[in-house]
């Protein structure tokens, strides 16, 4: 079967300014994956080629293997969040859904009830009825996402699905982000490497107008050259001295009940994995889980001073 | 990924669907904006205006004429509609008013509140068409509203669905503007034939539709030119005094005997170059007229569309 998305050679540009240099991207069926990148990277760019908002300057586009996105032959197949839309104010959260859905393909009935299925699911079925621009920009936000899952699409693409949310709504999209994973195909670009890391299967690294690094996020964790250390519970003075002292100065972060440790380049981590599982234990350190890898945001990182250093010669 | 769903049949979704559901989804937006529901209401108030200024006219006519008939004076103004309707003075304000004294001569026999607002709707409506349209399209291209649904369906069909839902909206302004006018024609005249009324009324909403649509398609052709929302109010504005300005340049005396052919041709470009033959009774004399102002409404708003479907959204 065909990939999700495909794209190859990718360019695109606002006047003299370069939004996609020959962008290379393969997303397959059932991932979710998440694009990482700082302003200007072109996640909102690539975002708009792949829905056929923005028209590319060169290149090829795949979707769902059949070629540039075509609303009317792949009706219903693509949902889409983009970043810094206004919903259409005048209309009824339901109303508003109910026409997304009418445009996916579904019946009236139909769309009606995947309407309320999703606010029901965004914490929204009380503000039903209430006019869009009455909303707040939380509940815009979940209404936004909301309409990019309307009619059950088959590859949905949020752009910056948790921005302006507030933090327990954060944790509740996170939840459903998890739960729609399975359903479809899913690129999700955030700011929030935490929330990418809890929810996606793989990660793009999106660097001036190109992809940088795309890879499972276990494997780009593993690539760090760093030992995660997870403990019971978060150490006391006592055992933070001793994890201090033991992991010495290449301890790159202790927080909340969790440590990482930098491999030095030459430095085998089958033989400093054990031998620090052994004298954190002997210290009385209660250790829960010993393992290769450091954060994503670590992972990030190397990998844009790898790419920063490879450019520069 | 193993769990990833196979495709869905494909749902049945053709242009025109989609033009209908976007149609009925615009029209519902627009009545429910306020700067809608302010044009509409000063569109509705005017016609009732003229209808009154219009009835008071016919008072103080019926009142000399009936002095100079040496019958009994009237406080009931249109019991002496017919006589007063055939008198020199109106014949002579009607003649100016479709500057064609024959035509006058076949039209005193129409009802005079429909006559009138036949003048008011073809005077008025293009203003009411421009101000509420010219810039619903770079509206919804400036907040990016458009993407949500661009995503659904693609430009022409979008597009489509915008004509029609600005065109019901055209339909519900000029029906509500000749109910006004109905409605204080009742209130105000003695003698007033009300189902000839309506059937003259809904006959002439038929025609002023057709002259005010073309200019709602210049409205909906600049309105695709620009993404933002005041140079597009101010393009559809200067539009619309451009093509009365530079119709009532070619018709100067100097310039048609220059060029007679074409200045004579280029009128034909501009709506109110038809504008008189819509006052012909009988849909016969008039189909030539609605047909080219149909034809100049779509190529405004093709020509903006040649624009729009090669920009980004």
């Amino acid at each position: 079967m065909s990939a999700a998305l495909e794209l190859r050679g990718v360019r695109k540009r606002y006047g003299k300014t370069v939004a996609l240099d020959g962008l290379d991207l393969r997303v397959e069926r059932g991932t979710m994956l998440g694009l990482v990148g700082p302003n200007g990277a072109g996640k909102t760019t690539t975002f708009g080629v792949i829905s056929g908002a923005l028209q590319p300057d060169e290149g090829r586009v795949d979707v769902l293997g059949s070629g540039p996105f075509d609303p009317r032959s792949q009706a219903g197949a693509l949902g889409l969040l983009p970043q810094d839309c206004a919903l259409n104010p005048h209309s009824s959260a339901r109303q508003l859904l109910t026409f997304f859905g009418r445009l996916q393909g579904l019946g009236r009935a139909e769309a009606r009830k995947d309407a309320d299925r999703l606010l029901e699911a965004m914490h929204l079925a009380e503000r039903a009825g209430a006019r869009v621009g009455q909303l707040s920009h939380g509940m815009k936000r979940r209404l936004a996402v909301a309409q990019a899952l309307v009619g059950d699409p088959q590859l949905v693409l949020l752009d910056e699905p948790t921005g302006g949310l507030d933090p327990h709504l954060v944790v509740d999209m996170r939840e459903l982000l998890r739960a729609e994973k399975r359903k479809r195909t899913m690129i999700v670009s955030s700011h929030i490497l935490s929330d990418l890391e809890q929810t996606c299967d793989r990660i793009a690294f999106l660097e001036k107008g190109r992809c940088i690094r795309e890879d499972a996020i276990d494997a780009m964790r593993a690539a760090t050259r760093r030992v995660r250390l997870r403990f019971a519970r978060s150490p006391s003075d006592e055992a933070r001295e001793a994890i201090e002292r033991i992991l010495g100065p290449r301890l790159r972060e202790l927080r909340g009940s969790e440590a990482t440790y930098a491999l030095e380049a030459d430095e085998p981590m089958t033989e400093t994995a054990p031998r620090l599982l052994a004298e954190l234990t002997a210290a009385g350190v209660p250790v829960l889980e010993v393992g290769a890898g450091g954060t994503l945001e670590e992972a990030y990182l190397e990998t844009r001073e790898r790419a920063t250093h490879e450019a520069d010669g | 990924m193993s769990d990833a769903r196979a495709l869905p049949a494909p749902r049945a979704k053709g242009l025109f669907r989609d033009a209908a559901v976007i149609a009925a989804f615009d029209l519902g937006e627009s009545l429910r904006s306020r700067k809608v529901l302010v044009f509409m209401v000063l569109y509705v108030v005017g016609a009732i205006g003229a209808t009154v200024i219009f009835t008071e006219v016919l008072q103080e006519v019926e009142i000399a004429l009936a002095e100079q008939l040496l019958v009994a004076r009237t406080s009931d103004p249109g019991s002496l509609t017919q006589a007063v309707m055939e008198s020199p003075e109106l014949l002579r304000v009607l003649s100016r008013l479709v500057r064609d004294e024959a035509l006058a001569r076949t039209l005193v026999a129409e009802p005079p509140i429909a006559l009138l607002y036949h003048w008011v709707a073809l005077a008025f409506g293009p203003i009411f068409a421009v101000l509420t349209s010219s810039d619903t399209i770079a509206a919804e291209v400036s907040s990016g509203s458009i993407r949500f649904a661009l995503a659904r369906t693609d430009r022409a069909g979008w597009l489509l669905g915008k004509v029609l839902g600005q065109s019901l909206l055209l339909v519900v302004g000029l029906l509500l503007g000749a109910a006004g006018a109905w409605v204080t024609g009742w209130v105000q005249l003695g003698a007033f034939d009300g189902p000839a009324t309506a059937a003259a009324l809904v006959g002439y909403v038929g025609t002023s539709f057709v002259y005010v649509w073309a200019h709602l398609g210049l409205a909906l052709g600049v309105s695709q030119l620009t993404r933002s929302v005041p140079w597009s109010r101010a393009l559809g504005l200067l539009a619309l005094v451009s093509a009365f300005g530079i119709h009532r340049f070619l018709e100067r005396d100097w310039v048609v005997e220059a060029v007679p052919v074409l200045s004579g041709s280029l009128r034909q470009l501009f709506p109110v170059a038809h504008r008189l033959d819509l006052w012909r009774p009988g849909l016969e004399a008039s189909a030539p007229a609605l047909l080219l102002l149909l034809a100049l409404g779509s190529t405004y708003i093709v020509l903006g569309y040649l624009r729009f479907a090669r920009r980004d959204a």
